[in-house]
């Protein structure tokens, strides 16, 4: 027999059943002033316990935790949000995140981040945050765009050759970065004609990660950084299509409805063409860090 | 064509491109998303309606006036690609039934 309760995401609330009735104490109570959704409860069907069992999960209340975070994307989606992998950070009453794939080091980055600047930068959400898109229509002002790909890796190039002449701090292993910042922050390009595209709003969720980050409140979405590991510290800008297939695989969904995965697809598309994107490679942290900060933030 | 669509496999747009997707579905058997060229959308759309090759490179000729032996080995070697990622299976062989002596 299945556990009723009530979970609010995104200012939505979903009823949820429950295979194991613990596994409501991850959430927290439901919001009273959130829009409800009607219509079938979200859960875990049979196949899918059946499908991540084979993979050798354990049958408990945290395993059906976990698993919800798929079920519950495939239900966000029917109302224009989604769940991404990512850390999301808060800077300056803009939301920003850091995706990739598990291990490569977005805790790492988000922890160096604060360190490098106290008190800036706050954590919406550790592991899983929501994405909630809002259509609206760009006013006819400049729009902000990265800065082409090849000037921001020339600029990692002059990085390295000036590495020499700067003394070393004792804190950095490989080398410093110039006091000069040789990578210029986006910048507006002139004028766009007016379009419609969407707001990305990011909020928090239950699903904090193994560092259980979080507390920052939702904000809106200013930029996206993909994380990757590579024997140098490199920052370069993305078109969506080049940021397209990374970032649809961090997107969490059931992936067992082929009407779900091409909304998802869809959803990657508008948040791609929302946002600027960049590519991050770490070699060494703070180095790579310190060129995310002087870069983007 | 000698292949048919893996069980499990979505066509989507993603920012412009089109893409495949392997759904649960294909479990192991089909893990990586494939960005199609015009020319690959061509193929699968083949493999996936079960056209014949004339039909195939019917389609091929619209678009290019290289010479039907290039495309044979662009359709073959994109077989194989598709292949290689678990995206086709080789089609079944046709079972030959045997009358009793």
């Amino acid at each position: 027999m299945k556990h009723l309760i009530d979970v609010t995401f995104a200012g939505l609330t979903f009823p949820c059943a429950l295979r194991y009735p613990e596994t409501a104490r991850y959430f927290p109570a439901p919001d009273p002033a959130a829009s409800r959704v009607e219509g079938e409860s979200v859960c875990l069907t049979e196949k899918d316990w059946q499908f991540y069992l084979d993979t050798d999960m354990e049958d408990c209340a945290h395993t059906e935790f976990s698993l919800l975070t798929a079920a519950f994307s495939d239900a966000l989606m029917d109302h224009d949000r989604m769940i991404l992998h990512s850390v999301a950070l808060r800077w300056r009453d803009k939301a920003y995140l850091i995706a990739a794939r598990s291990g490569a080091g977005k805790s790492t980055q988000a922890r160096c981040l604060q360190e490098l600047r106290p008190g800036e930068f706050g954590i919406i959400c550790g592991d899983r945050p929501i994405l909630e898109f809002r259509h609206s229509e760009r006013s006819e002002e400049s729009v902000p765009i990265p800065v082409a790909a090849h000037s921001v890796r020339h600029a990692a190039i002059a990085c390295h050759s000036e590495r020499s002449e700067e003394s070393a701090s004792p804190s950095c292993s490989a080398g410093n970065l110039p006091a000069r910042s040789p990578v210029p922050k986006p910048s507006p390009l002139g004028k766009v004609s007016p379009q419609a595209t969407d707001e990305v709003i990011v909020h928090p969720s239950p699903w904090n990660g193994k560092e259980n980050w979080y507390g920052a409140e939702a904000a809106p979405l200013a930029g996206l950084i993909l994380l990757e590991r590579g024997d140098e510290n490199r920052l370069a800008a993305l078109s969506p299509r080049e940021a397209a297939i990374r970032t649809y695989a961090q997107l969490i969904q059931l992936c067992s409805d082929s009407a779900k995965i091409k909304k998802a697809a869809e959803l990657t598309t508008r948040l791609l063409n929302s946002v600027p994107i960049w590519q991050l490679t770490t070699f060494q942290v703070p180095d790579s860090t310190k060129l995310l900060l002087e870069s983007v933030f | 064509m000698n292949y048919t669509a893996r069980p499990g496999i979505v066509t989507a747009q993603l920012c412009g491109m089109n893409v495949l997707i392997p759904s649960r579905i294909t479990g192991d058997a089909c893990k990586t998303i494939l960005p199609l060229t015009l020319m690959g959308a061509i193929v699968w759309t083949g493999i996936q309606k079960d056209y014949p090759i004339e039909k195939v490179l019917e389609a091929f000729r619209i678009f290019s006036k290289k010479p039907d032996e290039e495309f044979i080995e662009k359709i073959d070697s994109f077989c194989e690609k598709l292949y290689q990622k678990g995206f086709i299976i080789p089609k079944e062989a046709p079972t030959v039934e045997v009358s009793p002596s």
